[in-house]
C-alpha cells in the first residue's frame, strides 16, 4: 500500500518505486518502437535479452552472494530495465546481440564493484559503452526513427522524470543540462559550431534517457545534492569534450569516464545501505 | 564469498579499456584498421586470384571528374557527395568476338568514351567517330548507357538514360549512331534492360532518383540529412515497354507509382519460375522492393515476404542476382554502407529458401559477405576457376576539397547520424551545417576481392594487387577482354580515370564461356542457362548484363569448372520465349555461342 507522497510542480503524487517508473518508460518506449516507430527489433532478440538478463540475475547473484536481501522481484525489475534500456538505445542485427549486453551488464553489476561492495557503472550505461568500444562492428549505428521524435521524449519526460524525482536525483541532469547550453553552447560557437547543432542532439530521446534513466542511477551517482550538481556538469564537460571529438555514444562514454572516478572524486556515491535495504525488503 | 572491490577499481576498469582501445589500433580516427572482411595470411596465401591494372597499356584510358549541375556554391561544397556517376557497358559493337567498351562521363567537358578491342591487345576511341561521344548536353547529362538491339535490325544501339529525357542512338548501316527522344523524361540513377512482357522487343526499367526535374536547379541534400522515408526527395520508378522498332512506350503501372524512392540498382532473376523476369531494386534511404511480374501485364510487391526490410540498409546499392553457393537456387546480393567504427548497414546477401517459395534468408555476416567500406557494386565470378564463385566489390568515399588525407579528416557520418537525433522542428537547414569542404564522409575502404573458401568470403585484396588502388569508384563490369577464360574487371570512378584489371590469375581450373543469342545473333536477354558438374553441383545463371548497378557487363556467361567438367557435356538453355533446348558435346575451356533453336554457332 502507498502511503508517501511525492510533491511534483505543486501536485502531491503517491510515490513509488523509482525503478516502477523506469519500468513504465523503457516498456511504453520498446512498445511505441516496436508499434508506431518502425523500430527495428526482433521476437527473438527482445525474448532471447530478457531470458538472459532474468537468468544472469539469479545466476549471478547466487554466485557473488551480492545484496542477497534483495528478493526476486528485485532482480527481475533490475533485468528489465537493463534489458529494456539496451534494446532502446542501441540497433543491431543479431539475434543474441542484446542477450550478450544483458549478460554483460548485469555481470557487471556483481563483479565490478567498489571498496564497499557496491557495483560502479549503471549496468545499462557499461553494456552500451561495452558495445561502443569492444564490439562497434556488431553495431547499427543509424538512430531509429523514434529518436528525434516528440512523443517518446514527452514519454520520457514524463515517465523516468518521475523517476528521477522520486529518486531525488533530478539536480545531475539539470547541471548536465545546464553546462551543456551555458558551457556547451558558446564553446561550440567558438569553434564554428551553429547552435542547433550543438543544441539538437542533446534533446533527443537518447540523451534524454541517458540524462533520467542512465545518469541518475541512485546506486552510481553521488547522493549529496552539491556533488549530484558537480557530476552532473562533470559529465557534461567530458561529453562535450568527447562530442567534438566525434566519439560515438558520448554521454554514455562521458558516465563511464566519471563513474571510473567516482570513489576519487565523489564522498559516497551510491545509496547507503540502509536504503539498500529498504528496497530489498520492499519486494 | 560476496565480491569486494578497492577504492581503484573503476580507474582500474577504465584503464583496461584504455589499454584494450589503444592496443586494437581504436582511439585513432575512423577505426580504419577494424576490418571484418580481411582475411587472414593463411588463407590469403591460398588464393591465386591476382589482377594488373592495366589502363594506360592497353588505351583504355577514361577520364572523369566530379559534376553535378547545381553550381551554386552550397552544391559545389558538396560536390564530392552529389556529383553524378559515370557509367560503363560492354558489347561486342563491331561483332568480332572480342567486347567493346562504353564509359559515359557526366560533366560535360569530357566526352564519352568507345573502345574497339583489338584483340585484347590494344584498344582504339571511336566515340566522336561513330557520334557517340554525346557532347551535345540539349537532353542532359548521361546517366547510363546500355547495348541492346532495341529495333531488330541486327545491330546493336545504344539506349542512354540521362538526367533529363532518355535517348535511344541506333546504330546505321555505316556504323555511326544516330540519337532519338524515347518520350520520357526522368533521373535515373540506374536503367536496366530486360523483356517484361515477353513480346520479343526490348524494354527499360528505369531505377529513377530524383524527384526534381531539373538537376541545375536542385541540391538534391535533404535526403543526406533528413531520416529514411521521405517519398518528396525519391521518384517513382518507370517501365518503358519497347515496341520493336526503337520506340516505346510507358507501362502504366500503379505499384511503382505508390514507391517514390531513390533507387540505385535494379536486377532482373525470375523468381517464380513463371516464364516472366522479376524485379529486385536497391534503394537509397528507401527500404528496397521485390516485385513479381504479374504476366507481363502488371507487378505485384512482394517485398516484405521475399527480403523483409527489417534487415534492409540505410544506403543500398547494387542488386546482383547469383547462385553464389551453386545450390541451384539464385540468391541475391545488395551493398550496403559499412563504415567502421560503427557499422552504418550491411552488406546483405538473400539466400533464396527453396524453389517452393519466393522467400530469401539475410545470411552475408554468415558467409563473411557483410562489409567492405562504402560499397557501392560488386559482381560475382569464379575469378580463379576453382569452382566457386568469388565477388569484387567497389567502394566509394567522398571528402570535401579541404581535405589532405581523408583519414585525417572528421567525418561527415557522425554530424549526419547527430542530426538524424535532432527533434524534427529543430531539424538542421543547410546554413546550420558545418562546412563540408573540411570532412570527409563514408569511411574508405579500399576495393574487396572476396575470394570464396569453405563458405567463407575472404578479402584478398591485398594480394590480388587491388588494394593500392583507392580512387572514389562506383561501378564496375565484368568483361573478359582477351578471351583467356579469365574475367576482368572495369571500375570507373567519381574523381578519376577508369581502373582496368586484367585478371591475370595463376590457375589452371577448367571453364566454359557461353553466348545464349537469338536467330539475329543479338543477345538473348533473360535466358536461362543451366548444367550441371562432374561432381554433382549445379550451375544456373541468367543472361541480365544489366544487373549490378550502373553498368553493363559481358553478356557472355562464364562459369568456372575447378577440375570438375561438364556433366554429359551438356549445357540446358530455358530460351526467354518458353522454349527449353539441349546442347550437347559442348566444349570446355573456351567460348560456344548457343543459337536460339539453330544449335552451336
Amino acid at each position: 500500500m502507498i502511503t508517501q507522497t511525492v510533491n511534483v510542480l505543486g501536485l502531491k503524487l503517491p510515490k513509488i518505486d523509482p525503478r516502477w517508473w523506469l519500468i513504465i518508460n523503457h516498456i511504453t518506449l520498446v512498445s511505441l518502437g516496436l508499434i508506431a516507430y518502425d523500430m527495428r527489433r526482433s521476437a527473438v532478440q527482445v525474448g532471447f535479452a530478457f531470458a538472459c538478463g532474468i537468468l544472469s540475475e539469479i545466476l549471478f547473484s547466487a554466485v557473488t552472494r551480492k545484496q542477497v536481501f534483495f528478493s526476486i522481484r528485485d532482480r527481475l525489475m533490475s533485468a528489465t530495465i537493463l534489458c529494456s534500456a539496451t534494446i532502446i538505445l542501441v540497433r543491431a542485427e543479431d539475434w543474441w546481440f542484446y542477450g550478450l549486453m544483458a549478460v554483460i551488464g548485469v555481470a557487471s553489476k556483481y563483479l565490478l564493484v567498489n571498496d564497499k561492495g557496491r557495483h560502479l557503472f549503471n549496468p545499462t550505461n557499461f553494456a552500451v559503452v561495452f558495445a561502443v568500444m569492444v564490439m562497434p562492428l556488431y553495431l547499427q549505428f543509424r538512430p531509429d526513427t523514434f529518436s528525434a521524435s516528440w512523443v517518446p521524449m514527452a514519454v520520457i519526460l514524463c515517465f523516468a522524470g518521475m523517476a528521477t524525482i522520486t529518486a531525488k536525483s533530478w539536480r545531475a541532469p539539470l547541471a548536465y543540462m545546464g553546462t551543456i547550453f551555458l558551457v556547451g553552447l558558446p564553446l561550440g560557437m567558438m569553434l564554428g559550431y551553429h547552435p542547433v547543432r550543438v543544441i539538437g542532439p542533446e534533446i533527443s530521446v537518447t540523451t534524454l534517457l541517458f540524462c533520467l534513466a542512465a545518469m541518475t542511477d541512485p546506486q552510481t551517482s553521488p547522493r549529496a545534492p552539491k556533488q549530484q550538481l558537480l557530476y552532473g556538469s562533470l559529465i557534461a564537460l567530458v561529453a562535450l569534450f568527447l562530442r567534438y571529438n566525434e566519439v560515438y555514444y558520448h554521454q554514455f562514454v562521458a558516465l563511464f569516464v566519471v563513474t571510473c572516478l567516482n570513489s576519487v572524486l565523489f564522498s559516497s556515491p551510491g545509496l547507503p545501505p540502509q536504503q539498500q535495504q529498504q528496497i530489498g525488503t520492499k519486494g | 564469498m560476496p565480491i569486494k572491490g578497492s577504492k581503484y577499481t573503476g580507474i582500474a576498469v577504465g584503464g583496461a579499456l584504455l589499454v584494450f582501445l589503444a592496443v586494437n589500433n581504436r582511439l585513432s580516427e575512423h577505426g580504419y584498421d577494424v576490418y571484418p572482411a580481411k582475411a587472414p595470411d593463411s588463407i590469403s596465401e591460398l588464393s591465386p586470384v591476382h589482377f594488373t591494372e592495366s589502363a594506360q597499356q592497353l588505351g583504355l584510358v577514361a577520364p572523369n571528374r566530379f559534376y553535378y549541375p547545381n553550381t551554386s556554391p552550397k552544391a559545389k561544397q558538396y560536390e564530392p557527395l552529389l556529383s553524378l556517376s559515370p557509367s560503363v557497358s560492354v558489347a561486342d559493337v563491331n561483332g568480332d568476338g572480342f567486347m567493346d567498351v562504353y564509359v559515359t562521363a557526366p560533366a560535360p567537358d569530357i566526352p564519352n568514351k568507345l573502345f574497339i578491342n583489338h584483340g585484347g591487345k590494344s584498344f582504339e576511341e571511336v566515340a566522336a567517330k561513330v557520334g557517340l561521344d554525346d557532347t551535345d548536353r540539349t537532353y542532359k547529362e548521361p546517366s547510363m548507357a546500355y547495348w541492346g538491339d532495341f529495333n531488330h535490325d541486327g545491330k546493336l544501339d545504344v539506349f542512354m538514360a540521362r538526367y533529363g529525357c532518355h535517348t535511344l542512338h541506333t546504330q546505321q548501316a555505316d556504323g555511326t549512331f544516330k540519337a532519338a527522344l524515347v518520350g520520357y523524361c526522368s533521373q535515373p540513377w540506374s536503367i536496366n534492360v530486360f523483356d517484361f512482357n515477353r513480346d520479343g522487343n526490348l524494354d527499360v526499367f528505369f531505377g529513377n532518383y530524383y524527384h526534381a526535374e531539373d538537376l541545375s536547379k536542385y541540391v538534391a541534400l535533404e535526403h543526406i540529412f533528413t531520416r529514411a522515408g521521405l517519398p518528396k526527395t525519391g521518384s517513382a520508378n518507370a517501365i518503358l515497354l519497347g515496341k520493336g522498332d526503337g520506340t516505346f512506350g510507358l507501362l502504366d503501372d500503379g505499384v511503382l507509382k505508390d514507391y517514390p524512392d531513390h533507387t540505385a540498382a535494379v536486377g532482373f532473376s525470375d523468381v517464380n519460375m513463371d516464364g516472366y523476369p522479376d524485379i529486385a531494386v536497391s534503394n537509397d534511404y528507401n527500404p528496397d522492393r521485390m516485385y513479381l511480374n504479374q504476366g507481363g501485364k502488371t507487378l505485384k510487391e512482394v517485398t516484405e515476404q521475399s527480403i523483409p526490410s527489417d534487415k534492409h540498409g540505410f544506403n543500398d546499392m547494387n542488386a546482383e542476382f547469383v547462385d553464389f553457393d551453386m545450390d541451384g537456387l539464385i540468391d541475391l546480393f545488395v551493398t550496403g554502407g559499412f563504415g567502421p567504427p560503427i557499422s552504418v548497414s550491411d552488406n546483405l546477401l538473400w539466400k533464396r529458401k527453396s524453389n517452393d517459395s519466393t522467400e530469401y534468408e539475410e545470411v552475408a555476416r554468415k558467409w563473411n559477405a557483410h562489409g567492405c567500406g562504402s560499397a557501392w557494386t560488386a559482381k560475382f565470378s569464379d575469378f580463379d576457376n576453382n569452382g566457386d564463385l568469388d565477388f569484387f566489390i567497389i567502394n566509394g568515399q567522398g571528402y570535401g576539397a579541404n581535405v589532405k588525407d581523408p583519414k585525417d579528416a572528421k567525418s561527415y557520418n557522425y554530424v549526419r547520424n547527430e542530426i538524424r537525433s535532432t527533434p524534427g522542428s529543430l531539424r538542421y537547414t543547410l546554413d546550420s551545417m558545418p562546412d563540408f569542404s573540411n570532412y570527409e564522409m563514408w569511411a574508405f575502404q579500399h576495393s574487396c576481392v572476396m575470394w570464396q573458401k569453405d563458405g567463407q568470403f575472404y578479402d584478398v585484396a591485398q594480394k590480388a594487387g587491388v588494394a593500392d588502388y583507392t580512387e572514389d569508384g562506383r561501378s564496375l563490369a565484368l568483361v573478359d577482354l582477351n578471351n583467356d577464360g579469365k574475367q576482368d574487371v572495369l571500375v570507373v570512378n567519381m574523381n578519376a580515370p577508369m581502373y582496368v584489371f586484367i585478371n591475370d590469375s595463376k590457375t589452371d581450373g577448367n571453364w566454359v564461356g557461353i553466348s545464349a543469342i537469338w536467330e539475329d545473333g543479338t543477345v538473348a536477354t533473360g535466358a536461362r542457362l543451366m548444367a550441371k558438374r562432374t561432381d554433382g553441383k549445379p550451375l544456373v545463371r541468367e543472361v541480365f548484363p544489366g544487373n549490378g548497378h550502373h553498368s553493363q557487363n559481358d553478356p557472355r556467361i562464364h562459369f568456372g569448372l575447378g577440375k570438375a567438367k561438364l556433366a554429359d557435356d551438356e549445357i540446358a538453355v530455358l530460351w526467354p520465349d518458353g522454349t527449353m533446348e539441349r546442347f550437347t558435346h559442348q566444349p570446355m575451356n573456351t567460348y560456344v555461342t548457343l543459337v536460339h533453336g539453330k544449335g552451336v554457332k
